[in-house]
């Protein structure tokens, strides 16, 4: 990848985390819907099958116009199931591209992730061709315009002796067997979209299709309350046989248009096969180098105990469990390099440590903080801060955050609780841990995983022993390191007060009651 | 509070320019537009050129094969001529369609033209010398309103091209 390459998208990319940081202040993390977008998308899949079937009841192919003019005017509901239908539509290419640009950012198009990737730009194909088929469905001025638009840059191509734009010619009326074709290609595209998105996510585990239901229905009750203010009309109908004057373009579909009608098809075909291409193409020249293509994870058998912990963390399936050859009994965790992002998670899951990228297990990490230990020295009023690279504000970034030492994890789903464990045995007052919030984890489920593995017992837990009130664990993107300011602050002041309690605590109140009438003794013990 | 109402504000903004480029007015064709059409099919002329076949040719042939009569059809090429109020607005060769030329022969062309009164000469000539089918010409004056379009095409009943509407 060019320098040029990498610095647009470092540009795009503190874009992005500016905006993140701007939605998390104004709907918190929870209902962010940029870190939903996906999500998103499928509800808008959903609005648009249910309005589909809806209209479906009522439109005829042989009076295409007038039917939806009647759905529009006459059948109940009619006006606003048809707007919602066409909002459902257009909010679907907005989430689409936003999840695009946001995969693409955060470097999650490449390796393993590639079969996401170029399914999802299948998807958004998809959904543009099977939104033109629905424009044309209506035959008004912006079904004929992108309908001839059509015609003419398939006629471009070698492919059919007829000429298609002859079909809308208007010397004899258009053929049903037009209106069925486009109907029927209208609704079998979804179809294809159901299996577009199973293999989209068929490399995940656990894949979030749903956004957080309060967030679903504001989407959904968004766009009911878009339909009933703004409802969609009828535009002029198709005359074959005028020009039209002007057009309604729904610019989500027909952006191409003004473009593709004042130059020659063929500029067309190269430009529009060129993106198609770069889109397409993008796992492989978006892969960073060798040397910056982190390792996958390895399994340390002689430390396997089968216990199969990491194998259900993965988010990505990358770890199975199968029969061990050494004579071991029990299972041994085996890693496919070609599904494995290099996320450590699995590391963080693994109490005997047996498991991760190289450099990055469990081991590794104590290892680390132990050196980071001899160089801060952090007291009991020291808070420490782990901080993930992704996010977190980007102070992972820094050797020290308002006097906080901090210590930098590549995920924080990869942090073995040991290493919280150890920072607080070895005296630091507090361990405020900060974590990309769980919606926006580059590695999906780490974020999850480390707070069940902090505060719920999960495998590998941070151990009873430790005092749960000197961890904490905070969430903030890359763009909020005023949460993090704020979290820190707040977590400071706490472990102040444990201190001030601890040193109350240890006031000898004994010496007190023995000292001799009329002097007060107090011993302080520190 | 204050929070919770830019949200609300951006949610309301977002929503409003999402439905404001679901539905843009573009223009697209001024009153200065208008469109002189030509499309039609029609099957050309094949010309044929028939031999004898010599004594040693049917020799080579199998015996179920040996016409002595060898016919080679090729099907006519006709040269497209548009005027529009005697400027030459089109002059192409038409090929049958298909890979082999067998198909039938398609002409769809578009001419933009001012609104206004246009003489249009149009003549499709077959440019084989042995073809013997009779050129389609038409002469006509064609009225011609804004952002019309007006069609030529072949009537298979008048065998002849027409001017639609």
């Amino acid at each position: 990848m060019t320098s040029l390459l990498r610095q647009t998208k470092e540009l795009g990319w503190r874009g992005l985390s500016w905006m993140d940081g701007l939605f998390n202040r104004l709907y918190r993390w929870r209902y962010n819907p940029l870190y939903h977008s996906g999500a998103i998308a499928v509800v808008t899949l959903v609005v648009l099958l249910v309005t589909g079937l809806y209209l479906l009841l009522f439109y005829r192919i042989g009076e295409p116009y007038s039917s939806v003019a009647a759905i529009t005017d006459q059948v109940w509901a009619g006006r606003w199931i048809r707007t919602l239908h066409r909002y459902a539509s257009d909010l679907a290419i907005v989430a689409i591209v936003v999840h695009a640009v946001r995969v693409f950012l955060q470097g999650r198009s490449w390796g393993a992730r590639a079969l996401a990737w170029i399914s999802g730009v299948a998807l958004l194909a998809t959904f543009l061709v099977c939104g033109w088929t629905g424009y044309v469905m209506v035959w008004d001025v912006q079904a004929q315009y992108l309908a001839v638009e059509g015609a003419r840059l398939l006629d471009a191509l070698p492919i059919l002796s007829e000429p298609i734009g002859r079909t809308f010619v208007g010397e004899r009326s258009l053929p049903g067997a037009f209106f069925f074709l486009n109907l029927f290609l209208h609704i079998v595209i979804p179809v294809g979209l159901a299996a577009l998105l199973w293999m989209h996510v068929s490399r995940v585990a656990r894949p979030a299709l749903l956004p957080p239901k309060g967030l679903g229905r504001v989407v959904v009750g968004v766009l009911v309350g878009l339909s009933v203010l703004a409802p969609v009309g009828m535009a002029a109908p198709a005359d074959l046989f005028r020009l039209p004057e002007s057009v309604p373009l729904d610019l989500f579909y027909s952006f191409f248009l003004p473009l593709s009608a004042a130059v020659d098809p063929a500029w067309t075909w190269v430009v529009g096969g060129a993106l198609t291409a770069v889109a397409v193409l993008a796992p492989w020249w978006s892969r960073p180098g060798e040397a910056r293509t982190p390792p996958p994870s390895e399994v340390d058998e002689r430390l396997c105990t089968g216990c199969e912990q990491c194998a259900l963390d993965c988010p990505y399936e990358a770890i199975r469990m199968v029969g061990r050859d050494d004579g071991r009994a029990g299972l041994v965790a085996t890693v496919d390099p070609a599904l494995c992002v290099s996320c450590g998670i699995c590391a963080g899951s693994c109490a005997p440590m047996g498991v991760g990228p190289a450099g990055r297990t469990g081991r590794d990490q104590l290892a680390g903080v132990k050196a980071f230990i001899d160089r801060h020295e952090p007291g009991s009023r020291d808070v420490v801060l782990v901080a993930c690279d992704r996010g977190s504000g980007g102070v992972g970034a820094f050797s020290t955050f308002r006097g906080a030492p901090v210590f930098p994890v590549s995920c924080a789903g990869s942090l073995h609780t040991s290493v919280v464990e150890y920072l607080v045995r070895s005296g630091a007052g507090g361990v405020l841990v900060v974590s990309c919030p769980p919606r926006d984890c580059w590695n999906r489920e780490g974020a999850t995983w480390l707070e069940q593995r902090l505060f719920h017992d999960r495998e590998a837990e941070l151990q009873e022993r430790v005092d749960r009130r000197r961890v904490r664990l905070a969430y903030a993107s890359a763009g909020g390191r005023s949460v993090v300011a704020g979290e820190l602050d707040a977590f400071q002041h706490h472990v102040a007060d444990l201190e001030r309690a601890a040193r109350e605590e240890a006031i000898d109140l004994e010496s007190e009651c023995d000292a001799p009438e009329g002097e007060v003794q107090v011993e302080v013990q520190t | 509070m204050i929070v919770r109402a830019l949200g609300a504000v951006l949610c309301v903004g977002l929503a409003a320019a999402m439905v404001g480029l679901s539905s843009v007015p573009w223009p697209v064709h001024e009153e200065t537009h208008g469109l002189i059409r030509l499309s039609w099919r029609m099957r050309g002329e094949v010309v044929e050129a028939c031999r004898q076949r010599s004594a040693e040719e049917l020799e080579e042939l199998p015996a179920h094969m040996r016409n002595p009569e060898a016919c080679e059809g090729r099907a006519t090429t006709y040269r497209l001529r548009v005027t529009v109020d005697g400027e030459e607005r089109s002059d192409e060769l038409v090929r049958p369609a298909g890979a082999r030329g067998d198909r039938p022969i398609y002409v769809f062309r578009d001419v933009p033209v001012a609104p206004g009164s246009h003489t249009v000469v149009v003549a499709f000539v077959p440019v084989d010398s042995a073809a013997t089918s009779a050129p389609l010409e038409l002469d006509a004056t064609v009225e011609v309103e804004p952002r019309e379009i007006v069609l030529i095409t072949f009537d298979p009943e008048v065998q002849g091209l027409v001017v639609r509407p």
